[in-house]
């Protein structure tokens, strides 16, 4: 049992922290809401276990940064100082555009959009993993799109690649 | 980008989520996390039993005070019945009578109706009986029916798996704690770990009474 939740621990981490940077745009909270998921799906493991520990994984990582940004309302930009340090490396540059241009969203909106886009979810699955109803997933993700075309639309205006 | 917002969202996107990698294992990390959780929830449980003991202590403690002020007939001492209660126990006779009677009550075991015990004893015949859960001893007591399960997860925690404490709590046991194999090996037998059981929970009720009611003065 032990060995089995590792291995998905193992296999799961490197997955987990990639959508946890989409959704907090710096890794230090992506590391912490990655371990503070995997620690909730641990003590439920044998529950889990055998059916969707993944997509549990998923959903409460999705929501638990809800609440980290609701607590904030703020977000770490690159070049500011991390508070603490994380085990994890940045392997390759993140567009800055985007970063700025992601953190104009309201949470719910930023879930919305990285889910759909990363993960590939329909509304349904979005909604699942927000916890709310199918028409709030696709406003928060039609509101969240339409600010990003926006922001895009801006950026090619003062001619940015 | 926006013709293609998705398509372009998606590879920036996908840069952006492939941008940071783990520097080490994070195995370890988490199955701290996972046994300070385990601890901080078997915490919780603990303080709501203790809370739910205590008030029942409490109600027990006003009827009694409700019953002596309708009949004014002198009440027996406390201390009368406490020749079986531990030191602690004549201790607390001295300053809380109420509380002191219902603690030796649950001491001595002699609150148990013939009803209870046949109902106990369903109920341990019950839980030996499942195959589902690894019960590797249950006993009527006087705080219930308490049961020592199998763990097979390998952790240290002493509590049991929610979903099996929610199976039993179904079929009427009022306790659930891991076997201690560690101890059973050093000679703590199954009739020990369950006095263990009765030990904890009383003297939790016992010291969360005595700060509530100190607390109330």
């Amino acid at each position: 049992m032990r060995e089995g939740f590792e291995a998905f621990v193992e296999a799961e981490t490197p997955r987990l922290l990639g959508l946890a940077h989409a959704l907090t745009g710096n890794p230090h909270d992506a590391w912490d809401l990655v371990q503070e998921s995997l620690t909730r799906v641990g003590v439920r493991w044998r529950r889990l276990g055998s059916e969707n520990p993944g997509g549990y994984a998923r959903t409460t990582l999705v929501r638990l940064n809800i609440d980290r940004a609701r607590r904030l309302r703020r977000e770490m930009l690159p070049g500011t100082l991390p508070d603490r340090e994380a085990p994890v490396e940045i392997v390759d540059q993140v567009d800055p555009w985007l970063v700025e241009a992601l953190a104009t969203l309201t949470p719910q909106q930023r879930a919305a959009v990285v889910l759909r886009v990363l993960e590939d979810l329909d509304h349904a699955g979005i909604a699942e993993r927000l916890g709310c109803s199918v028409g709030t997933a696709r406003s928060h993700l039609s509101r969240g799109l339409s600010r990003m075309r926006e922001r895009a639309d801006a950026r090619q205006e003062v001619g940015e690649p | 980008m926006t013709d293609h917002l998705e398509d372009d969202l998606r590879d920036a996107l996908t840069r952006m989520s492939g941008a940071v990698r783990p520097t080490v294992g994070a195995c370890d990390t988490i199955h701290a996390g996972v046994r300070r959780s385990r601890r901080r929830r078997a915490l919780g449980t603990a303080v709501g039993t203790a809370g739910l003991v205590v008030a029942v202590a409490a109600g027990g403690s006003a009827l009694t005070r409700t019953a002596s002020e309708q009949t004014p007939v002198e009440p027996v001492p406390v201390t009368s019945s406490a020749s079986s209660a531990s030191p602690v126990d004549v201790g607390e006779a001295a300053t809380e009578p109420p509380l002191v009677c219902y603690l030796q009550r649950l001491v001595v075991g002699d609150a148990i109706t013939l009803a209870e015990l046949r109902d106990q004893k369903r109920v341990v015949g019950q839980v030996r009986a499942l195959s589902s859960v690894q019960v590797r001893h249950a006993e009527t007591t006087p705080i219930g029916v308490v049961a020592l399960v199998v763990d097979d997860s390998g952790d240290a925690d002493l509590r049991a798996d929610p979903s099996v404490v929610a199976r039993l709590r179904e079929l009427g046991v009022a306790h659930v704690r891991e076997w201690d194999p560690a101890a059973a090996a050093a000679g703590t037998g199954a009739a020990p770990q369950v006095r263990r059981v009765i030990t904890q929970t009383v003297r939790i009720a016992v010291r969360d009474g005595q700060e509530c009611r100190s607390g109330g003065r």
